[in-house]
């Protein structure tokens, strides 16, 4: 019963009654309508409305930064509101009027920033010429004369004077200098200020504007500062006014997703046949669901037709997967691998015990458990996630436990090994198994799990076999090789460990060797070719599976003890490290929690990223390899769900 | 003191062409990363995960030379007199370590790059994107394994 039965169902109604199918849509959720034809999404009234909110947003996020914690933009689910409240979140505000708004401010803050950048442009120039004790509004342009303003060397300057001197007759030079430079304005007549200007240009002249200012420029820059004062304070003004947007945010998200439901509402014509007075629809609904669905039409809407049957041998039905409840969040790996097909087997209640044998190990540390379990519940708790962000949490969270009782079993503590007697063992019993110390234990502890799940994903492999009717596939593939893997195995473990061959296992390896090298190489026509591909099939290469394959496989469970080990010495080289700044005067203390904290949390981050990413990599390649290969296609309901609410009815 | 020289060295460049090889692919899938969340950025949760993962050689590195020293008990601040055969013997623990976290760890960081390009386009394959390069790091750990083993039953001291 993993995967739910559902029928193909088609409903037609008179087209007047068409709105209040909508709303079916709408409170029935579990239906998977199919498309009856792609049409263009033109551009609406209610797409160009959400483009206008978002800008609202943009512009909002702009003047008023609002910064979202990491864990809250991961796992944040949308807030949970009633129906009322929502329409008087919609009603409390004009959108539009807000938009003007939001629009006035940016044009207004944009026309600031201009004005702040000239200004502060003028003070290094004024700042310049502030020996000049006069106001900058002294005359620029004359008749007869030219007027030259800048800088030059001090050397440069004496050269200069004295190559121009004949052309600076009739002109009047003002300047000062310090220890290397000569500021100057220089006023010569017009018919020599062409020679003078390239006479300056020869000496490196640096030509610099003087601002035209009413005051002395002591006193203009007291009047810019002010200047750039008020730029403030107006912008202080205006993030005042803007500053309804801030708090209307939720009024205007609450628009986005009244319009973001319309425009979906409007996308449904895309599910629609439609006649001259009638509206058909068509999807798939699952079985357990269709009687509760017919009574709710039989209330909602007087005429209707409705029939439906189960799919047909050449449909692709729509697959929900459906497992208890401790099992439910492993879906979220077999979606992430892909959809079971609809007359396949759902593989999640099957690997679902790897799986947290696996994270377990990996993770194995009751201090990191323990923090995954609580962070879990709280990121829960606090932020509400949804779909994907909450299935994840879900399987983390039950992924804790497996974690905490290894830890137990291995004792560590943050990689640490407290309360030992002794013995080197706490009440005498505990660890059962210490990975730090007893390293090829351990090992053979990965490696057996491995053998385990291989022959495991073998019986796998026959079961979907038998299921989707694939005898061969079932015996050829499934049962030959875990019989030849399970006498090789009892045959030449039995000898080394008992001293003697147990005969009956030989025959049932040679028997099940004979079996494989007759059928791996079946869909070769010519016989020695066959048996040729059947005798290689034994090492690996090709057929369905190897020897080379086996020990390949069960080698990568290695990856189990490798992680358990990283994890707890990295833990333990933390909390030393930490102790070495224990005795420190004064903030031993606190540098040892910092250190500590810090370090621990660090390292549980990297365990359980890299815990979760090798236990699925096990599921997905040693495991679902073998027998599972996805291919379905999900079955999706149509959300009208808005973005940043979820609407209680 | 020749012997245990050589033993540190092997140490040290354990844990530093494993440090190498994550800071490599790290940086580059670093590059990809910024490109990706130029675009995307409410991609960040994913494509930190991604450019994360080639990290793993660097501590790899470390707890290998960690336990080199453990085993030679220099952390508890005693100093073995090693023969320079001794010395070569624990030298030879860290070739796993110098091979194959350097080069997995710059593979690693190309794979990182791919599929940070993956989940820019598809945003929904970020399960499968992370698997990606989790592959290659496989022979990270199988190094770090091998030098484990050789270590503790390679090494007579």
């Amino acid at each position: 019963m993993a995967i739910l039965r559902v029928e193909r169902f088609w409903l037609v109604v008179p087209k007047e009654e068409e709105f209040k199918l909508l709303e079916l849509f709408k409170i029935f959720p579990r239906i998977h309508w199919e498309r009856s034809r792609h049409i263009e999404t033109q551009s609406t009234k209610y797409s160009a409305h959400l483009s206008r909110i978002e800008e609202i947003f943009r512009i909002t996020l702009e003047l008023f930064p609002n910064k979202k914690g990491l864990l809250e933009s991961f796992f944040a689910g949308r807030e949970e509101i009633d129906e009322k409240h929502f329409r008087a979140l919609l009603k409390e505000i004009s959108w539009k009027k807000l938009y003007r708004t939001a629009k006035w401010a940016e044009r207004a803050l944009e026309n600031l920033k201009r004005r702040k950048e000239r200004l502060e442009q003028l003070i290094p120039e004024i700042k310049f010429w502030s020996e000049l004790d006069c106001p900058l509004d002294f005359q620029r342009s004359f008749e007869r004369y030219r007027l030259f303003s800048g800088t030059i060397t001090r050397k440069n300057f004496e050269a200069f004077l004295k190559q121009a001197g004949d052309l600076l007759e009739e002109s009047w030079i003002w300047s000062t200098q310090d220890k290397k430079n000569v500021k100057c304005i220089l006023l010569v007549n017009k018919e020599n200020a062409e020679k003078i200007e390239r006479t300056l240009q020869k000496f490196e002249f640096n030509f610099k504007r003087i601002p035209y200012l009413k005051t002395n420029p002591a006193e203009s820059i007291k009047r810019v500062e002010r200047a750039l004062e008020n730029v403030e304070k107006a912008k202080e003004r205006i993030l005042e006014k803007a500053s309804v947007l801030n708090e209307k945010i939720k009024n205007l998200q609450a628009w986005y997703d009244h319009f973001l439901s319309r425009s979906l509402e409007e996308k449904t014509v895309e599910f629609q046949h439609k006649t001259t007075y009638f509206v058909a629809y068509t999807g798939w609904i699952p079985v357990i669901d269709k009687q509760r669905f017919i009574n709710l039409l039989e209330r909602k809407i007087p005429q209707y037709g409705f029939e439906s049957r189960e799919p047909l041998q050449d449909e692709e039905p729509p697959v929900i997967l459906h497992n208890p409840r401790f099992i439910k969040p492993f879906e979220f790996l077999t979606k992430l691998y892909g959809m079971p097909k609809y007359n396949g087997v759902d593989p999640t209640p099957y690997v679902a015990p790897f799986y947290l044998i696996f994270f377990g190990i990996c993770l194995g540390d009751v201090g990191y458990g323990l923090v995954q379990l609580i962070l879990t519940s709280w990121i829960k708790k606090a932020f509400r996630p949804e779909r994907g962000a909450k299935e994840l949490l879900d399987l983390l969270q039950i992924l804790s436990f497996p974690s905490i009782l290894v830890g137990l079993l291995t004792w560590s503590f943050f990689g640490s090994q407290p309360f030992l007697g002794p013995d080197g063992k706490f009440l005498g019993i505990l660890p059962l198994l210490n990975p730090t110390g007893e390293l090829m234990k351990a090992l053979g502890v990965a490696l057996f799990i491995g053998v385990f799940s291989q022959m495991y994903a073998l019986v796998l492999r026959t079961i979907s076999g038998f299921k989707t009717k694939d005898y061969k596939m079932a015996i050829f593939d499934g049962v030959f090789w875990l019989v030849f893997f399970a006498s090789l195995l009892a045959y030449f473990g039995l000898q080394l460990l008992t001293g003697k061959p147990y005969r009956i296992f030989l025959y049932t390896l040679l028997g099940s060797a004979l079996g494989l090298i007759l059928t791996q190489g079946r869909d070769r026509k010519n016989i020695f070719s066959r048996i040729m591909v059947g005798v290689i099939s034994l090492y690996g290469i090709v057929g369905a599976y190897g020897i080379s394959s086996f020990v390949g496989d069960v080698l990568s469970y290695s990856r189990l003890f490798a992680l358990n080990l990283v994890g707890s010495v990295f833990g333990s080289v933390i909390t030393q490290l930490a102790q070495m700044v224990k005795n420190l005067p004064v903030l031993g203390w606190v540098m040892f929690t910092l250190i500590w904290i810090g370090g621990q949390l660090l390292n549980y981050v990297l365990s359980a990223l890299s815990a979760f990413v090798h236990s699925t990599r096990l599921q997905f390649l040693e495991m679902f390899g073998k027998f599972y290969s996805g291919g379905g296609r999900a079955f999706t309901p149509y959300a009208f769900e808005g973005k940043y609410f979820k609407v209680r009815k | 003191m020749l012997g245990l020289s050589i033993a540190l060295i092997g140490a040290a460049l354990g844990a530093a062409f494993g440090a190498i090889g994550s800071a490599k692919g790290v940086g580059m899938a670093g590059e990809a990363a910024a490109g990706v969340l130029a675009e995307k950025p409410e991609l960040f949760g994913t494509v930190l995960i991604l450019q994360a993962l080639p990290g793993t050689q660097g501590f790899y590195g470390f707890i290998g030379a960690f336990l080199i020293l453990l085993r030679l008990g220099v952390l508890g601040g005693n100093f073995p007199e090693l023969t320079l055969a001794q010395g070569l013997t624990v030298f030879a623990v860290s070739i796993p370590l110098i091979f194959g976290l350097f080069v997995s760890g710059i593979w690693q960081g190309k794979a990182s790059v791919a599929a940070l390009q993956m989940v820019a386009q598809r945003p929904q394959t970020t399960g499968q994107a992370i698997i990606i390069p989790a592959l290659v790091e496989t022979y990270a750990i199988l190094s770090l394994i091998t030098s484990i083993i050789l270590l503790f039953y390679g090494v007579k001291l």
